[in-house]
């Protein structure tokens, strides 16, 4: 029986605005390791396929005054790899997602650090590949503004690319190490890439081993066409952003739609949208839960979290009054051109129910609700070509990922959605990708000569 | 009064020929070994290349490599290396303050400046950049790391649960640097490291150039000279460099490469040099093992308090790559000397690694 992949994805201290006033999230634990260990070990016992940390290369957002930053949590943290490195030695089976920017690492680097991840970890290193788009960024790493998405796309499948040649610089058994014939490897198994591109110009080898994935599995998000493409030509697995079971029906056919253009088959490609639950023994639970965070939203910030979504600043009118007629931007950064912005705008009477929808998890599915209707749902999305999985956005960490793992994960375990053992040592064996042979890729490899 | 000697252990060779898996264990194990032993530090070489040309050993990268030996060890200093040339300092900054977060203020860099050849191939880089580019470019380079590590104060996160105040905004700094070579407008995205600006930087310098590097911003220097009286030589050169920076001598310190070769008596160790020789790796320069100092554990003592008797070093990294009983036999013989006549302590006396480098 097909199963649900799932992802933890711990975001410091959770995905909602106030979770840090939350009286059991620990304040402070963004730069603790004591708090990642306890997520990573939680992630382990609820069977999670893998940890995955989002990221971005800045603080974002400090300009503009009307964000209110300095009533948020979501500004320092770890360096993601640093901090997946740390956690593989307190786990044993959980997959480590790693995001990586194309735009701004480079692939001889960036392979190294992976493989050196897959390695420690036994096989459990994951890539989320993302191309950046946002100023802030941009204005940490030499330039005014982001590069155009046609041109940080165009880089991120070389890239992608040299990142994948990299991991066949060496055959299986080409690093003999033996000590008594004093030979160490087996020149007819290295393969040097000498890739030589638009962006990057790598000879190859990687002074690494294969790690025991040999492909380290890719993961990328996005909505745009251009992520899209690079999408269903590149990635093993991708992660969705979409509020509704219609639009995310959508994005998984469309998703799916692509692969055969590249020769890859329907599952070759896994799509895990995001879920943002509240979850309560009962449902009056859940809704208690709920309102306590969102009635710890202090309306500075709320109006800020508008902003940041892509919604006008209504500083200066009644929160509680009606929202003032001011023009609707069609498009945001993190997510393109979204009628949902809109569309939300209209089902809400004042400024205070826009801000606690937005931060109840409106870019995703955001649920309030008992372990079966939860599972109701994430069934639903999983049987009707929405999803092969989700990615886990607790609204406060530990706290919510905890209840999800106590709560949600045994109903679906009952329902044989969702494994109660892990059967693979290795990321890609639990998300049942196709083992990754040696020298696969000669498609790939040919592209190379061609910029 | 005795000056206390300062001792890191090189990490070059601890992988025993094993890849992957294997070669963590037997990293993670030599570094165990070096925090029994109370040494200050233990430094990981890189090259981000394969020499595939000689006796070519799978590594493992070392900023990664790191970040999980923090979370497996309690005291022990880490010091990666990292070349200007080949990383970006908004994210080496981010992972040194990182890994500085995780060890609990236990990271140190060891700067390069240069690309090798093989990694010049492997980052599309030019060949025989001159020293002099290098140069400024580090100096560019470590400037931006060490300001954006001071991007936020130690204070700037109030937390107030009642206010809902997270952050002051006024202990915020924004670098807003535009250099040579580099913009970087920051803040960095990871809070204030344990150690501060100050997380322990390494170079080498052999150069008057790189002489010059180090004085007015390193912490430690590490080459190899293969006598004391090079040592002594590149000591006095180094630290009459300390005073145009303001800096007094013992602000930094000079930490040359030994190799131990440690025997019962003078004349097994003199056969163990023999048998070094004849092993000698094709792919190592002429100084790849500095001063080697053979002889029973009490002569190897005199030596190295030697040393620093005579200003030839503040203390040494001890380099034990392809010795048989290398690093076993140094912390099971020579450590315990060296503790007996009080030149090292005994257990870990500070919080930090600049702690215990007394800096
Ligand atoms: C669910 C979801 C998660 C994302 N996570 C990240 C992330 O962690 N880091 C990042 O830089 N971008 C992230 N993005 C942004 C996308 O990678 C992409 O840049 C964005 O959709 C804009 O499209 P464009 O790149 O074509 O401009 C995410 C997008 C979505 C929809």
């Amino acid at each position: 029986m097909r199963q649900m992949k799932l992802g933890l994805s711990i975001a410091n201290l959770g995905y909602h605005y106030a979770a840090w006033r939350h009286p059991d999230v620990p304040e402070a634990g963004n730069m603790q390791f004591s708090h990642f260990r306890h997520c990573a070990k939680l992630a382990e016992a609820g069977k999670f396929d893998l940890i995955f940390l989002a990221d971005s290369a800045a603080v974002r957002d400090l300009d503009d005054p009307a964000i209110a930053r300095d009533l948020e949590h979501q500004l320092v943290k770890h360096e993601p790899l640093a901090l997946l490195a740390a956690m593989a030695m307190v786990t044993k089976h959980v997959g480590l997602v790693c995001t990586a920017s194309t735009t701004y690492t480079e692939p001889y680097n960036l392979a190294r650090q992976l493989t050196t991840l897959d390695h420690m970890s036994r096989g459990r290193a994951g890539w989320n590949m993302v191309t950046s788009f946002s100023r802030d960024e941009a204005r940490n790493f030499g330039l005014e503004k982001p590069l155009t998405s046609d041109e940080r796309h165009a880089r991120a499948a070389e890239y992608v690319d040299v990142f994948k040649g990299l991991e066949e610089s060496w055959d299986d058994g080409a690093l003999v190490h033996d000590k008594a014939s004093g030979i160490f490897l087996d020149r007819s198994k290295m393969h040097l890439l000498k890739h030589k591109g638009r962006y990057f110009s790598v000879r190859g080898p990687l002074d690494i081993a294969p790690g025991p994935q040999r492909h380290i599995p890719v993961f990328t998000a996005g909505e745009s066409d251009n992520a899209i493409e690079l999408a269903a030509r590149s990635a093993d697995v991708v992660y969705g952003g979409q509020p509704n079971l219609e639009l995310a029906r959508a994005y998984y056919t469309t998703l799916k739609g692509r692969l055969a253009k590249y020769g890859r088959d329907h599952d070759d490609l896994l799509v895990l949208p995001g879920i943002m639950a509240f979850v309560g023994r009962t449902m009056q639970e859940a809704r208690d839960k709920f309102d306590r965070m969102q009635r710890l939203i202090l309306p500075r910030l709320g109006l800020g979290l508008l902003v940041v979504n892509g919604f006008p600043d209504y500083t200066g009118y009644d929160i509680d009054g009606p929202i003032p007629d001011l023009p609707m931007p069609s498009t945001i950064k993190s997510h393109g051109p979204s009628p949902l912005l809109q569309t939300l705008r209209n089902e809400c009477s004042t400024i205070r129910e826009l801000y606690e929808r937005v931060s109840a998890g409106f870019w995703h599915m955001g649920v309030v609700g008992t372990p079966t209707s939860i599972a109701d749902l994430m069934e639903e999305w999983f049987t009707t070509g929405a999803a092969d999985g989700f990615n886990v956005q607790s609204p406060c960490i530990p706290v919510d990922s905890q209840d999800f793992v106590d709560l949600v994960i045994p109903e679906l375990q009952r329902r044989g959605l969702f494994r109660t053992e892990y059967e693979s040592a290795t990321l890609r064996g639990s998300l049942g990708l196709k083992p990754a042979a040696a020298r696969t890729m000669p498609r790939t490899r040919a592209e190379f000569a061609t910029p | 009064m005795n000056r206390r000697m300062r001792l890191g252990l090189s990490m070059a060779g601890a992988g025993e020929g094993a890849t992957g898996a294997a070669l963590f264990e037997n990293i993670l194990r030599r570094l165990q070994l070096a925090e029994s032993a109370g040494f200050d530090f233990a430094l990981f070489p890189d090259e981000a290349a394969a020499a595939v040309g000689g006796a070519f050993h799978a590594g493992l990268e070392p900023l990664t490599l790191l970040s999980a030996l923090a979370a497996v060890t309690r005291h022990v200093g880490l010091i990666a290396t990292a070349s200007t040339r080949l990383q970006d300092p908004f994210h080496l900054a981010r992972k040194l303050a990182s890994i500085d977060h995780l060890s609990g203020g236990r990271a140190g860099w060891n700067l390069a400046t240069a690309a090798t050849g093989g990694e010049t191939r492997n980052f599309g880089l030019p060949v025989d950049e001159p020293a002099a580019a290098l140069d400024a470019r580090a100096r560019e380079f470590l400037s931006i790391v060490r300001r954006l590590f001071v991007s936020w104060d130690a204070d700037a996160f109030p937390r107030d649960l009642a206010s809902g105040i997270y952050m002051d905004r006024a202990k915020m700094h924004r670098l807003e640097h535009a250099g040579a070579h580099y913009k970087v407008r920051g803040p960095l995205d990871v809070a204030q490291p344990p150690q501060g600006e100050a997380i322990p930087v390494m170079t080498s310098a052999t150069t008057a150039d790189a002489q010059d590097f180090a004085a007015e911003f390193a912490d430690i220097v590490h080459d190899r000279p293969a006598t004391a009286d090079a040592a002594r030589a590149q000591y006095r050169a180094v630290k009459a460099r300390l005073s145009r920076h303001g800096r007094p001598p013992e602000s930094l310190l000079m930490m040359p490469g030994v190799t131990p070769l440690v025997a019962g008596t003078q004349q097994r160790a003199d056969d163990l040099r023999g048998a070094l020789y004849d092993r000698a790796d094709p792919d190592e320069g002429p100084d790849a093992r500095g001063a080697i100092v053979a002889g029973t554990p009490a002569h190897i003592a005199d030596i190295l308090e030697g040393w620093i008797a005579s200003d030839a070093a503040d203390g040494f990294v001890v380099l034990t790559s392809g010795l048989p009983g290398g690093v076993e036999d140094f912390v099971a013989l020579v450590v315990p000397e060296l503790q007996r006549r009080d030149l090292v302590g005994s257990s870990y006396e500070a919080a930090t690694l600049r702690g215990y480098l007394g800096l």
